[in-house]
């Protein structure tokens, strides 16, 4: 590469973490401010208030961690349960309708969140899911498991299946040839399909709001309360506590996204 | 120690048009080193994942010292494959990949080690037990996948072309030692393979499959001298083949009359002439006149392309007595009237 061609990438690279980085800067300061009006450029004076209140139990931001925490939590395992015998089957297998099973698949992601949300909050009322943790843990698996399969079925792709056969010959019962040989090489995209869906549960807001019917809080819906009633610091500080876990899992994947995970690539098919 | 039989072991998989394996039926000794031979494609793998259970027959029994093993899933059989690919679990070093068997069966962390420190002894790979499967040669990687094996006392071991991803000179040291290995360990053996001559070095006995169906079994001699069909004849390299008319001890054909030695009644008959069996100069019966069209230095052997009336035979030589004959000169041959062998009346089909 030329010289002037790594300047420009340098450019692009810095350009590109000014872009994520830059909105997040009045949030930052709206957090700790004590009163910024129009037309200072910053606030006359600091303050650690809006933290205080947001980490308080008055302000309901912990519980409402717990609760996004815990649905994101069992909305990653569920999707998991069911992701994985879907996504080998898609990912090992031909069968006929493939390609419609794979369509089906990504159908949800495809439609408006709203007309998904609309048409089923009629079924989850029938069936009494509204209001309940548990109809909000279901309702994400309809944004969520598409992704889900659709990582795992490309983990499968590149996984052979003759390492299984290799077990259960030297006398591994499918249990512990599942624990002790898939499990291990698919391990790196597990990790990574399961932090999206964890990802995308926790930034859920429309489909949270419609089944959990206003009951089932998590820190979407309380963010927006604070940012629809005026209060910049706190609308600041909880955001910034709401972005938290996608920096983490952004770090924690980034190894496994850089390459081909590690498992895949010391024995290929041949 | 475990004989090995199949019957009328059949593997028809659904929206094929021919049985991937068609009614094998053969019995093993216990102890015994048995080639699976035959082209790519030709049913030999299928067989082997039958055996092993990795794969249901659509019929056929398969029996351990007699007794059906059908019903045993894969992990209860005993019986361990050997792949082409050494399939080394990434995650696992070498000593957790030799262990993998005997971790399975729930033995106690010292048993393993000390079992897994004796089999890399015996592959030579001691104190590589550390090393992490990528970081191994394809020859290293091989061995370990053998001591995997060996550790769990299979009863019975299936080795699937394990030396065809290797090189030529770890070829012959890898078969060395696979050989020596079965001979002191006893373990009944099943080598898939598509070369003959690495059957006939490795093997006591050779299966013979062509598509799908058990071509010839017996001891490797018999496959080479005694081909029971074309299609083994052919398999084997042995291109001359010669149709005719047996008459009590001569057999009569476009290369005259030849004298034999073999024991069948008159008729018509096809027979096959090893390569190795025709002889420069004239001889003390079997003298024929030949023209030499062209020879292929092979090495230890010169194979010559000789036109005897109007029929074309290959001779192998040594390349010394070769290399004094003139292209295009006639010359005698002879071919001693024990070598002359005749395919069995069953199949006369010569489909030339």
């Amino acid at each position: 590469m030329t010289p002037a061609g790594r300047r420009l990438r340098g450019l692009g690279a810095w350009g590109l973490a000014l872009w994520s980085v830059l909105p997040l800067v009045p949030l930052v300061i709206w957090s700790f401010a004590h009163g910024w009006r129009f037309p200072d450029l910053l606030p006359a004076q600091g303050t650690l208030k809006a933290w205080s209140f947001a980490l308080s139990d008055t302000s309901g931001m912990l519980e409402s961690f717990g609760v996004t925490t815990g649905i994101a939590a069992a909305t990653t395992v569920v999707a998991l349960v069911i992701g994985l015998p879907a996504a080998r089957a898609l990912g090992m297998h031909d069968f006929r309708g493939k390609l419609a099973v794979q369509t089906l698949i990504l159908m949800p992601v495809l439609l408006p969140a709203i007309a998904v949300a609309l048409g089923l909050h009629g079924v989850f009322l029938a069936l009494g899911l509204t209001n309940s943790v548990t109809g909000v843990v279901l309702v994400h698996l309809v944004p969520s498991l598409p992704y889900m399969i659709l990582i795992l079925s490309g983990v499968f792709a590149g996984h052979d299946a003759a390492f299984e056969d290799q077990a259960r010959s030297l006398g591994a019962s499918p249990l512990q040839t599942l624990w002790h040989v898939t499990l291990p090489a698919i391990l790196p995209g597990v990790l990574v399909a399961g932090l999206f869906t964890f990802l995308i549960s926790w930034s859920q807001f429309l489909l949270t709001l419609m089944i959990g019917g206003g009951r089932v809080v998590t820190l979407p819906l309380l963010l927006f309360g604070f940012a629809t009633s005026g209060r910049n610091d706190l609308t600041g500080a909880i955001a910034l506590i709401y972005i938290l876990p996608g920096v983490v899992i952004l770090i924690v994947t980034s190894r496994f996204l850089s390459g081909r995970p590690a498992a895949l690539t010391g024995q290929g098919p041949k | 120690m475990t004989a090995l039989s199949v019957a009328g072991l059949t593997k028809h998989y659904p929206g094929t048009a021919s049985p991937a394996l068609d009614g094998l039926t053969m019995a093993v000794k216990s102890g015994s080193m048995t080639a699976l031979l035959g082209p790519s494609g030709c049913g030999k793998t299928t067989a082997m994942k039958l055996i092993a259970g990795l794969v249901e027959p659509t019929s056929g029994d398969v029996l351990f010292d007699g007794r059906s093993v059908l019903q045993d899933p894969t992990e209860k059989r005993g019986a361990v494959m050997v792949f082409q690919n050494p399939l080394l679990f990434p995650h696992l070093d070498v000593a957790g990949n030799v262990g993998f068997g005997l971790r399975m069966r729930g033995l106690p962390k010292s048993d393993v080690d000390a079992r897994v420190a004796e089999l890399l002894t015996m592959v030579q790979l001691s104190g590589l037990g550390k090393r992490r499967p990528a970081a191994l040669s394809g020859g290293q990687q091989q061995r370990v996948a053998l001591a995997r094996a060996l550790i769990v006392q299979p009863k019975l071991l299936l080795l699937d072309e394990p030396l065809s991803s290797l090189d030529a000179h770890l070829r012959v040291e890898m078969r060395a030692l696979i050989k020596s290995l079965q001979r002191k360990i006893g373990v009944t053996t099943l080598f898939v393979t598509h070369d003959h001559a690495e059957a006939a070095i490795i093997a006591d006995q050779i299966a013979l499959i062509l598509d799908g169906k058990l071509a010839q079994f017996g001891p490797v001699e018999s496959l080479f001298q005694r081909p029971q069909s074309l299609a083994v004849a052919r398999f084997f390299g042995l291109r001359n083949a010669v149709s005719g008319q047996v008459r009590g001890e001569i057999f009569e054909s476009a290369l005259g009359s030849l004298h034999h030695r073999l024991t069948r009644g008159d008729g018509p008959a096809t027979a096959i002439l090893r390569p190795d069996a025709i002889m420069i100069g004239a001889g003390l019966e079997n003298t024929l006149t030949a023209r030499l069209q062209s020879r292929v230095f092979m090495g230890t052997q010169t194979q010559l392309h000789l036109q005897v009336g109007d029929l074309r035979l290959e001779a192998l030589v040594p390349p010394d007595q070769a290399a004094e004959l003139a292209i295009d000169a006639a010359l005698q041959i002879h071919i001693p009237p024990t070598a002359i062998w005749m395919l069995p009346d069953r199949d006369e089909r010569n489909d030339d």
